[in-house]
Protein backbone atom coordinates (compact mmCIF):
# COMPACT_ATOMS: atom_id res chain seq x y z
CA UNK A 1 0.00 0.00 0.00
CA UNK A 2 0.86 3.59 -0.19
CA UNK A 3 3.22 5.71 1.98
CA UNK A 4 0.50 6.96 4.21
CA UNK A 5 1.35 10.39 5.83
CA UNK A 6 -2.04 11.19 8.15
CA UNK A 7 0.17 12.13 10.91
CA UNK A 8 2.25 14.55 8.93
CA UNK A 9 -0.76 15.68 7.08
CA UNK A 10 -2.72 16.73 10.76
CA UNK A 11 0.58 17.76 12.22
CA UNK A 12 1.07 20.79 9.14
CA UNK A 13 -2.07 21.42 8.68
CA UNK A 14 -1.85 25.21 10.17
CA UNK A 15 1.69 25.60 9.79
CA UNK A 16 4.35 27.28 6.68
CA UNK A 17 3.76 26.20 3.26
CA UNK A 18 6.98 24.36 3.34
CA UNK A 19 5.83 21.24 5.23
CA UNK A 20 2.20 21.39 3.52
CA UNK A 21 1.98 18.51 0.62
CA UNK A 22 0.83 19.87 -2.90
CA UNK A 23 -1.99 18.30 -3.21
CA UNK A 24 -3.00 14.88 -0.72
CA UNK A 25 -6.09 12.05 -0.88
CA UNK A 26 -7.17 10.61 2.16
CA UNK A 27 -8.50 6.83 2.18
CA UNK A 28 -10.68 7.91 -1.00
CA UNK A 29 -13.62 6.06 -2.10
CA UNK A 30 -15.48 6.92 -5.29
CA UNK A 31 -18.64 5.46 -6.31
CA UNK A 32 -20.64 6.06 -9.65
CA UNK A 33 -24.22 5.85 -9.55
CA UNK A 34 -24.80 4.01 -12.47
CA UNK A 35 -28.08 4.26 -14.57
CA UNK A 36 -28.95 1.13 -14.64
CA UNK A 37 -29.33 1.20 -10.54
CA UNK A 38 -25.85 -0.93 -10.49
CA UNK A 39 -22.99 1.06 -8.98
CA UNK A 40 -19.47 1.24 -9.75
CA UNK A 41 -16.92 1.41 -7.60
CA UNK A 42 -14.02 3.58 -9.55
CA UNK A 43 -11.69 3.88 -6.60
CA UNK A 44 -11.28 2.26 -3.36
CA UNK A 45 -9.50 3.65 -0.45
CA UNK A 46 -6.76 5.84 -2.52
CA UNK A 47 -4.42 7.77 -0.42
CA UNK A 48 -1.76 9.36 -1.13
CA UNK A 49 0.47 12.53 -0.65
CA UNK A 50 1.82 14.61 -3.27
CA UNK A 51 4.78 16.73 -2.11
CA UNK A 52 5.21 20.21 -3.75
CA UNK A 53 7.08 20.34 -6.71
CA UNK A 54 6.82 17.02 -7.39
CA UNK A 55 6.32 15.13 -10.40
CA UNK A 56 4.27 11.84 -10.36
CA UNK A 57 2.88 10.03 -12.78
CA UNK A 58 -0.05 7.70 -12.85
CA UNK A 59 0.10 4.37 -14.73
CA UNK A 60 -2.88 1.57 -14.28
CA UNK A 61 -5.42 -0.48 -16.52
CA UNK A 62 -8.14 1.70 -18.77
CA UNK A 63 -11.14 2.01 -16.34
CA UNK A 64 -9.19 1.62 -12.91
CA UNK A 65 -10.11 5.54 -12.01
CA UNK A 66 -7.24 7.56 -13.65
CA UNK A 67 -9.46 10.13 -15.07
CA UNK A 68 -11.17 9.95 -11.75
CA UNK A 69 -8.54 10.53 -9.83
CA UNK A 70 -7.64 13.59 -11.37
CA UNK A 71 -11.36 14.90 -11.36
CA UNK A 72 -11.41 14.45 -7.72
CA UNK A 73 -7.99 16.51 -6.90
CA UNK A 74 -9.58 19.20 -9.49
CA UNK A 75 -12.57 19.30 -7.22
CA UNK A 76 -14.86 18.59 -10.27
CA UNK A 77 -15.70 15.34 -8.79
CA UNK A 78 -16.80 15.15 -4.81
CA UNK A 79 -15.72 11.50 -3.56
CA UNK A 80 -18.21 9.41 -2.00
CA UNK A 81 -15.92 9.63 0.76
CA UNK A 82 -12.65 10.43 2.31
CA UNK A 83 -10.92 13.76 2.52
CA UNK A 84 -8.92 15.79 0.09
CA UNK A 85 -6.93 18.21 0.26
CA UNK A 86 -4.75 21.07 -2.07
CA UNK A 87 -1.98 23.05 -0.53
CA UNK A 88 -3.13 23.33 3.10
CA UNK A 89 -7.40 23.84 2.60
CA UNK A 90 -9.63 20.94 2.21
CA UNK A 91 -10.86 20.73 -1.62
CA UNK A 92 -14.52 21.33 -1.82
CA UNK A 93 -14.47 22.96 -5.63
CA UNK A 94 -12.46 23.56 -8.32
CA UNK A 95 -9.54 26.05 -8.11
CA UNK A 96 -7.87 28.20 -10.38
CA UNK A 97 -4.44 27.48 -8.91
CA UNK A 98 -4.77 24.05 -11.03
CA UNK A 99 -3.86 23.70 -14.88
CA UNK A 100 -6.50 21.24 -15.96
CA UNK A 101 -5.60 18.93 -18.95
CA UNK A 102 -8.43 16.70 -20.01
CA UNK A 103 -8.09 13.45 -21.67
CA UNK A 104 -9.91 14.88 -24.62
CA UNK A 105 -8.88 18.22 -26.15
CA UNK A 106 -12.35 19.96 -25.06
CA UNK A 107 -11.56 23.21 -26.63
CA UNK A 108 -14.53 25.74 -27.75
CA UNK A 109 -15.24 24.93 -31.37
CA UNK A 110 -16.34 28.68 -32.07
CA UNK A 111 -13.11 30.08 -30.57
CA UNK A 112 -9.92 30.17 -32.62
CA UNK A 113 -6.44 28.50 -31.21
CA UNK A 114 -5.38 31.68 -29.61
CA UNK A 115 -8.66 32.57 -27.83
CA UNK A 116 -9.12 28.95 -26.88
CA UNK A 117 -5.58 29.35 -24.87
CA UNK A 118 -6.60 32.37 -23.37
CA UNK A 119 -9.56 31.60 -22.50
CA UNK A 120 -8.26 30.73 -18.53
CA UNK A 121 -7.08 34.40 -18.72
CA UNK A 122 -10.42 35.78 -19.78
CA UNK A 123 -12.11 34.06 -17.21
CA UNK A 124 -9.59 35.28 -14.38
CA UNK A 125 -10.02 38.41 -16.15
CA UNK A 126 -6.38 39.55 -16.05
CA UNK A 127 -5.09 42.46 -18.02
CA UNK A 128 -5.44 42.38 -21.89
CA UNK A 129 -1.81 43.04 -22.79
CA UNK A 130 -0.44 40.54 -20.73
CA UNK A 131 -2.62 38.11 -22.40
CA UNK A 132 -1.41 38.28 -25.68
CA UNK A 133 2.17 37.91 -24.88
CA UNK A 134 1.48 34.64 -22.68
CA UNK A 135 -0.53 33.07 -25.55
CA UNK A 136 2.00 33.73 -28.03
CA UNK A 137 4.45 32.42 -25.73
CA UNK A 138 2.80 29.17 -25.01
CA UNK A 139 1.54 28.73 -28.67
CA UNK A 140 5.03 29.07 -29.67
CA UNK A 141 5.88 26.40 -26.77
CA UNK A 142 3.63 23.76 -27.95
CA UNK A 143 4.72 24.40 -31.74
CA UNK A 144 1.82 25.91 -32.84
CA UNK A 145 2.72 29.89 -33.32
CA UNK A 146 1.68 30.44 -36.99
CA UNK A 147 -1.81 28.54 -35.80
CA UNK A 148 -3.05 31.33 -33.88
CA UNK A 149 -6.11 32.64 -35.67
CA UNK A 150 -7.23 28.56 -36.65
CA UNK A 151 -10.20 27.18 -35.47
CA UNK A 152 -10.08 23.88 -33.91
CA UNK A 153 -12.11 21.99 -36.53
CA UNK A 154 -8.97 22.97 -39.14
CA UNK A 155 -6.30 21.13 -36.64
CA UNK A 156 -5.84 17.14 -36.32
CA UNK A 157 -6.22 15.81 -32.67
CA UNK A 158 -2.70 15.66 -31.88
CA UNK A 159 -2.66 19.43 -32.58
CA UNK A 160 -5.74 20.68 -30.56
CA UNK A 161 -3.97 18.38 -27.81
CA UNK A 162 -1.14 20.73 -27.82
CA UNK A 163 -3.60 23.54 -27.53
CA UNK A 164 -5.14 22.62 -24.85
CA UNK A 165 -1.57 21.74 -23.22
CA UNK A 166 -1.02 25.25 -23.63
CA UNK A 167 -4.28 26.49 -22.27
CA UNK A 168 -3.66 24.80 -18.82
CA UNK A 169 -0.38 26.18 -18.71
CA UNK A 170 -1.05 29.98 -19.22
CA UNK A 171 -2.65 30.75 -16.35
CA UNK A 172 0.54 29.49 -14.82
CA UNK A 173 -0.88 27.52 -12.23
CA UNK A 174 0.82 25.85 -9.24
CA UNK A 175 -0.52 22.59 -9.89
CA UNK A 176 -0.58 20.83 -12.93
CA UNK A 177 -3.33 17.89 -13.75
CA UNK A 178 -2.45 15.84 -16.94
CA UNK A 179 -5.09 13.06 -17.87
CA UNK A 180 -2.79 11.66 -21.16
CA UNK A 181 -1.95 14.89 -22.51
CA UNK A 182 -0.04 13.46 -24.86
CA UNK A 183 -1.76 10.67 -26.29
CA UNK A 184 -3.03 11.70 -29.10
CA UNK A 185 0.75 12.85 -29.84
CA UNK A 186 3.01 10.99 -32.24
CA UNK A 187 6.46 9.43 -30.88
CA UNK A 188 8.38 12.63 -31.83
CA UNK A 189 6.10 15.59 -30.76
CA UNK A 190 5.39 13.45 -28.14
CA UNK A 191 9.12 13.13 -26.87
CA UNK A 192 9.69 17.42 -27.75
CA UNK A 193 6.19 17.81 -25.19
CA UNK A 194 7.79 15.68 -22.85
CA UNK A 195 11.07 17.85 -22.07
CA UNK A 196 9.36 20.84 -22.83
CA UNK A 197 7.06 19.97 -19.84
CA UNK A 198 9.95 18.81 -17.70
CA UNK A 199 11.72 22.22 -18.37
CA UNK A 200 8.68 24.32 -17.65
CA UNK A 201 8.44 21.64 -14.18
CA UNK A 202 11.77 22.72 -12.56
CA UNK A 203 11.78 26.13 -14.25
CA UNK A 204 8.49 27.45 -12.56
CA UNK A 205 8.56 24.61 -9.52
CA UNK A 206 5.27 23.36 -10.45
CA UNK A 207 3.40 20.39 -8.81
CA UNK A 208 2.74 18.01 -11.92
CA UNK A 209 -0.06 14.80 -11.79
CA UNK A 210 0.47 12.98 -15.11
CA UNK A 211 -1.88 10.53 -16.49
CA UNK A 212 -0.20 8.07 -18.84
CA UNK A 213 -0.27 4.87 -20.46
CA UNK A 214 3.23 4.42 -21.23
CA UNK A 215 5.45 3.25 -19.13
CA UNK A 216 8.64 4.20 -20.15
CA UNK A 217 7.21 7.60 -20.75
CA UNK A 218 5.46 7.22 -17.06
CA UNK A 219 9.05 6.34 -15.79
CA UNK A 220 11.18 9.43 -17.67
CA UNK A 221 9.05 11.82 -16.19
CA UNK A 222 8.62 10.91 -12.60
CA UNK A 223 9.93 10.97 -9.37
CA UNK A 224 7.32 8.52 -8.39
CA UNK A 225 5.29 6.53 -10.53
CA UNK A 226 1.72 5.45 -9.16
CA UNK A 227 0.60 1.61 -10.26
CA UNK A 228 -3.16 1.52 -9.84
CA UNK A 229 -5.13 -1.94 -10.32
CA UNK A 230 -8.58 -2.47 -11.73
CA UNK A 231 -11.76 -3.03 -10.25
CA UNK A 232 -11.75 -1.62 -8.26
CA UNK A 233 -8.95 1.04 -8.66
CA UNK A 234 -6.57 1.26 -6.32
CA UNK A 235 -2.92 2.23 -5.60
CA UNK A 236 -0.89 -1.56 -6.44
CA UNK A 237 2.06 0.39 -5.80
CA UNK A 238 4.56 3.49 -5.87
CA UNK A 239 7.71 3.23 -7.35
CA UNK A 240 10.41 6.03 -6.74
CA UNK A 241 12.19 6.60 -9.49
CA UNK A 242 15.93 7.78 -8.32
CA UNK A 243 17.11 8.49 -11.72
CA UNK A 244 19.32 12.02 -11.88
CA UNK A 245 17.75 15.31 -13.52
CA UNK A 246 17.45 16.75 -16.01
CA UNK A 247 16.70 13.49 -17.96
CA UNK A 248 17.96 12.60 -20.70
CA UNK A 249 16.51 10.22 -23.79
CA UNK A 250 19.41 8.24 -23.93
CA UNK A 251 18.56 7.27 -20.02
CA UNK A 252 16.36 4.79 -21.43
CA UNK A 253 18.86 2.41 -22.44
CA UNK A 254 19.88 2.05 -18.55
CA UNK A 255 19.98 -0.77 -17.07
CA UNK A 256 18.39 1.24 -13.88
CA UNK A 257 15.26 2.42 -16.58
CA UNK A 258 14.94 -0.91 -18.02
CA UNK A 259 14.99 -2.47 -14.40
CA UNK A 260 11.76 0.01 -13.71
CA UNK A 261 10.14 -0.99 -16.42
CA UNK A 262 10.56 -4.33 -15.64
CA UNK A 263 8.82 -3.76 -11.84
CA UNK A 264 5.93 -1.89 -13.92
CA UNK A 265 5.31 -3.81 -16.21
CA UNK A 266 5.30 -6.95 -14.03
CA UNK A 267 3.05 -5.15 -11.23
CA UNK A 268 0.44 -3.94 -14.22
CA UNK A 269 0.26 -7.84 -15.74
CA UNK A 270 -0.61 -9.08 -12.17
CA UNK A 271 -2.80 -6.35 -11.60
CA UNK A 272 -4.31 -6.72 -15.32
CA UNK A 273 -4.72 -11.03 -15.50
CA UNK A 274 -5.57 -11.28 -10.92
CA UNK A 275 -9.46 -10.39 -12.24
CA UNK B 1 10.47 20.74 -36.13
CA UNK B 2 10.12 18.94 -39.05
CA UNK B 3 6.81 17.63 -38.57
CA UNK B 4 5.63 21.27 -38.00
CA UNK B 5 6.36 21.70 -41.74
CA UNK B 6 4.44 18.56 -42.62
CA UNK B 7 1.29 19.85 -40.70
CA UNK B 8 1.12 23.39 -42.77
CA UNK B 9 1.17 21.88 -46.04
CA UNK B 10 -1.52 19.77 -44.83
CA UNK B 11 -3.81 21.99 -43.52
CA UNK B 12 -3.45 24.32 -47.00
CA UNK B 13 -3.92 21.20 -49.05
CA UNK B 14 -7.22 20.75 -47.12
CA UNK B 15 -8.77 24.11 -47.79
CA UNK B 16 -7.34 23.76 -51.47
CA UNK B 17 -9.71 20.76 -52.66
CA UNK B 18 -13.17 22.04 -51.61
CA UNK B 19 -12.44 25.32 -53.62
CA UNK B 20 -11.59 24.28 -56.59
CA UNK B 21 -14.47 21.79 -56.09
CA UNK B 22 -16.61 24.66 -55.56
CA UNK B 23 -15.19 26.83 -58.69
CA UNK B 24 -16.18 23.49 -60.78
CA UNK B 25 -19.47 22.84 -59.63
CA UNK B 26 -21.21 26.03 -59.20
CA UNK B 27 -22.45 27.23 -62.62
CA UNK B 28 -23.39 23.68 -63.68
CA UNK B 29 -25.54 23.59 -60.50
CA UNK B 30 -26.85 26.95 -61.66
CA UNK B 31 -27.47 25.91 -65.08
CA UNK B 32 -29.25 22.83 -64.13
CA UNK B 33 -31.86 24.49 -61.74
CA UNK B 34 -32.44 27.58 -64.59
CA UNK B 35 -32.80 24.51 -67.29
CA UNK B 36 -35.76 22.99 -64.59
CA UNK B 37 -37.41 26.65 -64.21
CA UNK B 38 -37.72 27.41 -68.37
CA UNK B 39 -38.96 23.12 -68.42
CA UNK B 40 -41.26 23.98 -66.05
CA UNK B 41 -42.40 27.15 -67.24
CA UNK B 42 -42.64 25.84 -70.86
CA UNK B 43 -44.52 22.57 -69.28
CA UNK B 44 -47.20 25.49 -67.26
CA UNK B 45 -47.46 27.35 -71.11
CA UNK B 46 -48.53 23.95 -73.00
CA UNK B 47 -50.71 22.46 -70.64
CA UNK B 48 -52.75 25.41 -70.02
CA UNK B 49 -52.94 26.09 -74.03
CA UNK B 50 -53.53 21.92 -75.24
CA UNK B 51 -56.45 21.36 -72.22
CA UNK B 52 -58.04 25.08 -72.81
CA UNK B 53 -57.80 25.67 -69.13
CA UNK B 54 -59.89 28.78 -68.59
CA UNK B 55 -58.15 31.76 -67.20
CA UNK B 56 -60.21 32.19 -64.05
CA UNK B 57 -59.25 28.61 -62.76
CA UNK B 58 -55.43 28.89 -63.98
CA UNK B 59 -53.67 31.46 -66.01
CA UNK B 60 -50.89 31.01 -68.57
CA UNK B 61 -47.24 32.00 -67.73
CA UNK B 62 -47.26 34.93 -70.35
CA UNK B 63 -50.27 36.95 -68.65
CA UNK B 64 -49.04 36.27 -65.12
CA UNK B 65 -45.96 37.71 -66.64
CA UNK B 66 -47.91 40.58 -67.71
CA UNK B 67 -49.58 41.12 -64.68
CA UNK B 68 -46.33 41.12 -62.67
CA UNK B 69 -44.22 43.81 -64.76
CA UNK B 70 -48.11 45.78 -65.07
CA UNK B 71 -48.46 45.46 -60.66
CA UNK B 72 -44.40 46.42 -60.35
CA UNK B 73 -44.93 49.49 -62.39
CA UNK B 74 -48.20 50.97 -61.19
CA UNK B 75 -46.62 49.99 -57.95
CA UNK B 76 -49.76 47.92 -56.37
CA UNK B 77 -47.16 44.92 -56.00
CA UNK B 78 -44.55 47.10 -54.74
CA UNK B 79 -46.89 49.06 -51.84
CA UNK B 80 -48.68 45.70 -50.57
CA UNK B 81 -45.65 43.71 -50.68
CA UNK B 82 -43.97 46.28 -48.59
CA UNK B 83 -46.88 46.03 -46.30
CA UNK B 84 -46.91 42.48 -46.11
CA UNK B 85 -42.78 42.35 -45.89
CA UNK B 86 -42.73 45.03 -42.99
CA UNK B 87 -45.43 42.91 -40.86
CA UNK B 88 -43.31 39.81 -41.48
CA UNK B 89 -40.30 41.68 -40.29
CA UNK B 90 -41.24 43.47 -37.71
CA UNK B 91 -42.95 40.57 -36.13
CA UNK B 92 -40.60 37.75 -36.74
CA UNK B 93 -37.64 40.27 -34.95
CA UNK B 94 -40.07 40.57 -32.21
CA UNK B 95 -41.25 37.04 -31.65
CA UNK B 96 -37.61 35.45 -32.07
CA UNK B 97 -35.86 38.51 -29.90
CA UNK B 98 -38.91 37.61 -26.77
CA UNK B 99 -38.78 33.77 -27.53
CA UNK B 100 -34.59 33.81 -27.24
CA UNK B 101 -35.14 35.94 -24.22
CA UNK B 102 -37.85 33.31 -22.78
CA UNK B 103 -35.55 30.78 -23.54
CA UNK B 104 -32.63 31.70 -21.24
CA UNK B 105 -35.06 33.14 -18.23
CA UNK B 106 -36.22 29.38 -18.87
CA UNK B 107 -32.86 27.73 -18.89
CA UNK B 108 -31.60 29.80 -16.18
CA UNK B 109 -34.49 29.72 -13.52
CA UNK B 110 -35.84 26.69 -12.28
CA UNK B 111 -39.01 28.26 -11.17
CA UNK B 112 -39.78 30.31 -14.29
CA UNK B 113 -39.45 26.82 -16.28
CA UNK B 114 -41.86 25.23 -13.83
CA UNK B 115 -44.14 28.18 -14.13
CA UNK B 116 -44.18 28.64 -18.00
CA UNK B 117 -43.21 25.54 -19.63
CA UNK B 118 -46.88 23.90 -18.90
CA UNK B 119 -48.36 26.58 -20.74
CA UNK B 120 -45.72 26.63 -23.78
CA UNK B 121 -46.05 22.87 -23.90
CA UNK B 122 -50.21 23.02 -24.18
CA UNK B 123 -49.69 26.30 -26.36
CA UNK B 124 -47.58 24.66 -28.85
CA UNK B 125 -49.99 22.07 -30.36
CA UNK B 126 -52.61 24.63 -30.42
CA UNK B 127 -52.68 25.79 -34.15
CA UNK B 128 -52.10 29.76 -33.85
CA UNK B 129 -53.24 30.02 -37.67
CA UNK B 130 -56.48 29.42 -36.25
CA UNK B 131 -56.19 32.73 -33.82
CA UNK B 132 -56.36 34.98 -36.62
CA UNK B 133 -60.06 36.02 -36.19
CA UNK B 134 -59.44 36.69 -32.31
CA UNK B 135 -56.36 38.77 -32.83
CA UNK B 136 -58.04 40.74 -36.12
CA UNK B 137 -61.01 41.35 -33.54
CA UNK B 138 -58.76 42.60 -30.91
CA UNK B 139 -56.03 44.66 -33.00
CA UNK B 140 -58.62 45.77 -35.60
CA UNK B 141 -57.32 45.75 -39.62
CA UNK B 142 -54.33 47.52 -39.27
CA UNK B 143 -50.74 46.37 -39.98
CA UNK B 144 -50.66 45.59 -35.73
CA UNK B 145 -52.43 42.34 -36.59
CA UNK B 146 -50.94 40.79 -38.90
CA UNK B 147 -47.61 41.79 -37.03
CA UNK B 148 -48.63 40.04 -33.77
CA UNK B 149 -50.13 36.53 -36.34
CA UNK B 150 -46.50 36.90 -37.44
CA UNK B 151 -44.40 36.77 -34.54
CA UNK B 152 -46.87 34.06 -32.91
CA UNK B 153 -45.98 32.11 -34.96
CA UNK B 154 -42.06 32.98 -35.56
CA UNK B 155 -42.33 32.48 -31.26
CA UNK B 156 -42.47 28.84 -31.18
CA UNK B 157 -40.40 27.18 -33.19
CA UNK B 158 -37.48 29.54 -31.76
CA UNK B 159 -38.13 29.54 -28.66
CA UNK B 160 -38.36 25.33 -27.98
CA UNK B 161 -35.46 25.23 -30.20
CA UNK B 162 -33.40 27.41 -28.41
CA UNK B 163 -34.32 25.92 -24.88
CA UNK B 164 -33.24 22.48 -26.11
CA UNK B 165 -29.88 24.38 -27.82
CA UNK B 166 -28.94 26.06 -24.30
CA UNK B 167 -29.49 22.86 -22.11
CA UNK B 168 -27.55 20.79 -24.53
CA UNK B 169 -23.84 22.05 -23.06
CA UNK B 170 -21.59 19.16 -23.06
CA UNK B 171 -20.44 17.96 -19.78
CA UNK B 172 -16.44 18.50 -20.69
CA UNK B 173 -16.79 21.64 -21.57
CA UNK B 174 -19.16 23.02 -17.84
CA UNK B 175 -15.91 20.88 -16.18
CA UNK B 176 -13.66 22.88 -18.36
CA UNK B 177 -15.65 26.25 -17.26
CA UNK B 178 -16.32 24.94 -13.57
CA UNK B 179 -12.25 23.91 -13.09
CA UNK B 180 -11.46 27.91 -13.64
CA UNK B 181 -14.00 28.47 -11.34
CA UNK B 182 -16.31 30.61 -13.82
CA UNK B 183 -18.95 32.47 -12.73
CA UNK B 184 -22.52 31.33 -14.10
CA UNK B 185 -22.46 34.36 -16.58
CA UNK B 186 -18.94 33.25 -18.03
CA UNK B 187 -20.51 30.34 -18.62
CA UNK B 188 -23.22 31.69 -20.37
CA UNK B 189 -21.46 33.82 -22.64
CA UNK B 190 -18.26 31.36 -22.90
CA UNK B 191 -20.28 28.05 -23.39
CA UNK B 192 -24.19 28.21 -23.60
CA UNK B 193 -24.86 30.96 -25.53
CA UNK B 194 -22.76 29.98 -28.29
CA UNK B 195 -23.40 26.37 -28.06
CA UNK B 196 -27.31 26.74 -28.46
CA UNK B 197 -26.45 29.16 -31.78
CA UNK B 198 -27.04 26.06 -34.50
CA UNK B 199 -30.28 25.29 -32.62
CA UNK B 200 -31.38 28.77 -32.82
CA UNK B 201 -30.56 29.21 -36.09
CA UNK B 202 -32.75 26.25 -37.07
CA UNK B 203 -35.27 27.74 -35.43
CA UNK B 204 -34.97 31.02 -37.23
CA UNK B 205 -35.06 29.02 -40.16
CA UNK B 206 -38.77 27.55 -39.57
CA UNK B 207 -39.82 30.87 -37.85
CA UNK B 208 -39.24 33.33 -40.85
CA UNK B 209 -41.18 30.82 -42.98
CA UNK B 210 -43.94 30.77 -39.96
CA UNK B 211 -44.01 34.46 -39.71
CA UNK B 212 -44.84 35.07 -43.73
CA UNK B 213 -47.83 32.35 -43.18
CA UNK B 214 -49.14 34.31 -40.38
CA UNK B 215 -49.37 38.07 -41.55
CA UNK B 216 -50.92 36.57 -44.57
CA UNK B 217 -53.07 34.84 -42.69
CA UNK B 218 -53.90 37.92 -40.79
CA UNK B 219 -54.51 39.86 -43.89
CA UNK B 220 -56.76 37.23 -44.99
CA UNK B 221 -59.01 37.41 -42.27
CA UNK B 222 -59.39 41.14 -42.84
CA UNK B 223 -57.14 43.98 -43.72
CA UNK B 224 -56.97 47.07 -45.82
CA UNK B 225 -53.23 46.61 -47.78
CA UNK B 226 -50.77 43.46 -48.33
CA UNK B 227 -50.25 40.76 -50.33
CA UNK B 228 -52.62 38.52 -48.61
CA UNK B 229 -55.49 40.98 -49.31
CA UNK B 230 -54.20 41.43 -52.72
CA UNK B 231 -54.80 37.78 -53.25
CA UNK B 232 -58.46 37.87 -51.48
CA UNK B 233 -59.62 41.00 -53.26
CA UNK B 234 -58.10 39.43 -56.68
CA UNK B 235 -60.43 36.08 -55.87
CA UNK B 236 -63.60 38.32 -55.07
CA UNK B 237 -63.18 39.33 -59.04
CA UNK B 238 -62.11 35.63 -60.32
CA UNK B 239 -58.59 37.34 -61.59
CA UNK B 240 -56.73 34.29 -60.91
CA UNK B 241 -53.98 36.03 -63.07
CA UNK B 242 -53.48 38.35 -60.21
CA UNK B 243 -53.59 36.20 -57.79
CA UNK B 244 -50.82 34.03 -59.50
CA UNK B 245 -48.78 36.90 -60.02
CA UNK B 246 -48.68 37.88 -56.12
CA UNK B 247 -48.45 34.23 -55.32
CA UNK B 248 -44.88 34.61 -57.50
CA UNK B 249 -43.84 38.05 -55.47
CA UNK B 250 -44.56 36.48 -52.08
CA UNK B 251 -42.36 32.86 -52.51
CA UNK B 252 -39.63 34.98 -54.02
CA UNK B 253 -40.46 37.02 -50.76
CA UNK B 254 -40.18 33.83 -48.99
CA UNK B 255 -37.15 32.44 -50.35
CA UNK B 256 -35.41 35.56 -50.02
CA UNK B 257 -35.67 36.19 -46.17
CA UNK B 258 -34.74 32.39 -45.77
CA UNK B 259 -31.92 32.89 -47.89
CA UNK B 260 -31.08 35.66 -45.68
CA UNK B 261 -31.59 33.35 -42.25
CA UNK B 262 -29.39 30.41 -43.89
CA UNK B 263 -26.40 33.30 -44.97
CA UNK B 264 -26.45 34.82 -41.42
CA UNK B 265 -26.53 31.11 -40.00
CA UNK B 266 -23.15 30.43 -42.32
CA UNK B 267 -21.48 33.00 -40.70
CA UNK B 268 -22.39 33.32 -37.34
CA UNK B 269 -22.33 29.28 -36.85
CA UNK B 270 -18.68 28.86 -38.87
CA UNK B 271 -17.67 26.28 -37.26
CA UNK B 272 -20.02 23.65 -37.85
CA UNK B 273 -19.31 24.42 -41.92
CA UNK B 274 -18.65 21.28 -43.87
CA UNK B 275 -16.92 21.73 -47.28
CA UNK B 276 -19.21 22.99 -49.34
CA UNK B 277 -19.97 25.66 -47.40
CA UNK B 278 -23.61 24.04 -46.21
CA UNK B 279 -23.82 24.29 -42.46
CA UNK B 280 -24.55 21.15 -40.80
CA UNK B 281 -27.86 20.77 -39.00
CA UNK B 282 -28.46 19.84 -35.77
N1 LIG C 1 -19.59 9.85 -14.90
C1 LIG C 1 -19.53 8.52 -14.65
N2 LIG C 1 -20.65 7.83 -14.35
C2 LIG C 1 -20.59 6.51 -14.08
N3 LIG C 1 -19.48 5.79 -14.10
C3 LIG C 1 -18.33 6.40 -14.41
C4 LIG C 1 -18.30 7.79 -14.71
N4 LIG C 1 -17.02 8.14 -14.98
C5 LIG C 1 -16.31 7.00 -14.88
N5 LIG C 1 -17.08 5.96 -14.53
C6 LIG C 1 -16.62 4.59 -14.28
O1 LIG C 1 -15.57 4.64 -13.34
C7 LIG C 1 -14.52 3.76 -13.71
C8 LIG C 1 -13.25 4.54 -13.84
O2 LIG C 1 -13.33 5.46 -14.91
P1 LIG C 1 -12.16 6.42 -15.31
O3 LIG C 1 -12.61 7.26 -16.43
O4 LIG C 1 -11.69 7.11 -14.09
O5 LIG C 1 -11.08 5.38 -15.81
P2 LIG C 1 -9.62 5.63 -16.43
O6 LIG C 1 -8.65 4.94 -15.55
O7 LIG C 1 -9.42 7.07 -16.67
O8 LIG C 1 -9.72 4.84 -17.81
P3 LIG C 1 -8.97 5.17 -19.20
O9 LIG C 1 -7.55 4.77 -19.06
O10 LIG C 1 -9.67 4.30 -20.19
O11 LIG C 1 -9.15 6.62 -19.46
C9 LIG C 1 -14.96 3.09 -15.01
O12 LIG C 1 -15.45 1.81 -14.69
C10 LIG C 1 -16.06 3.95 -15.53
O13 LIG C 1 -17.04 3.17 -16.16
MG1 LIG D 1 -9.16 8.23 -18.30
Amino acid sequence: MTTDSGELRVGTRGATNANVSAAALQHVHMTYQARRGENVLALKDVSLDILPKEFVTIIGPSGCGKSTLIKIIAGLVRPSSGEVLLGSSEVTGPSADVGLVFQQPVLLPWRNVSKNVSLPLEVLDSAKNDRRAAVEQLLDLVGLGKYGKHYPHELSGGMQQRVSIARALVHDPDVLLMDEPFGALDALTRDQMSFELMRIWSERSKTVVFVTHSIPEAILLADRVVVMSKSPGEIAEIIDIELPRPRRNEMVNTPEFGAYVQRARTLLNAETTAH
Amino acid sequence: MAQKVTTAVGSVERKQVPARRRFSQRPIDFLTTFAAIVAAIALWHFAITYFEVESYLFPAPLPVLNALIEGLSDGSLLTNGWVTLSEVLIGFSFGSLLAITLAVLITRWRFVERTFYPFIVAFQTVPKIALAPLVITWMGFGQTSKMLMAGLLALFPVLVNTITGLKSVEQDQLDLMRALQATDWQIFRYVRLPRALPYMFAGLEIAIVFSVIGAIVGEFVGAKAGLGYLIQSSQATLDATTTVAVLVVLSVMGLVLHRIVIFAKSRLVFWLRTDDGAVVGV
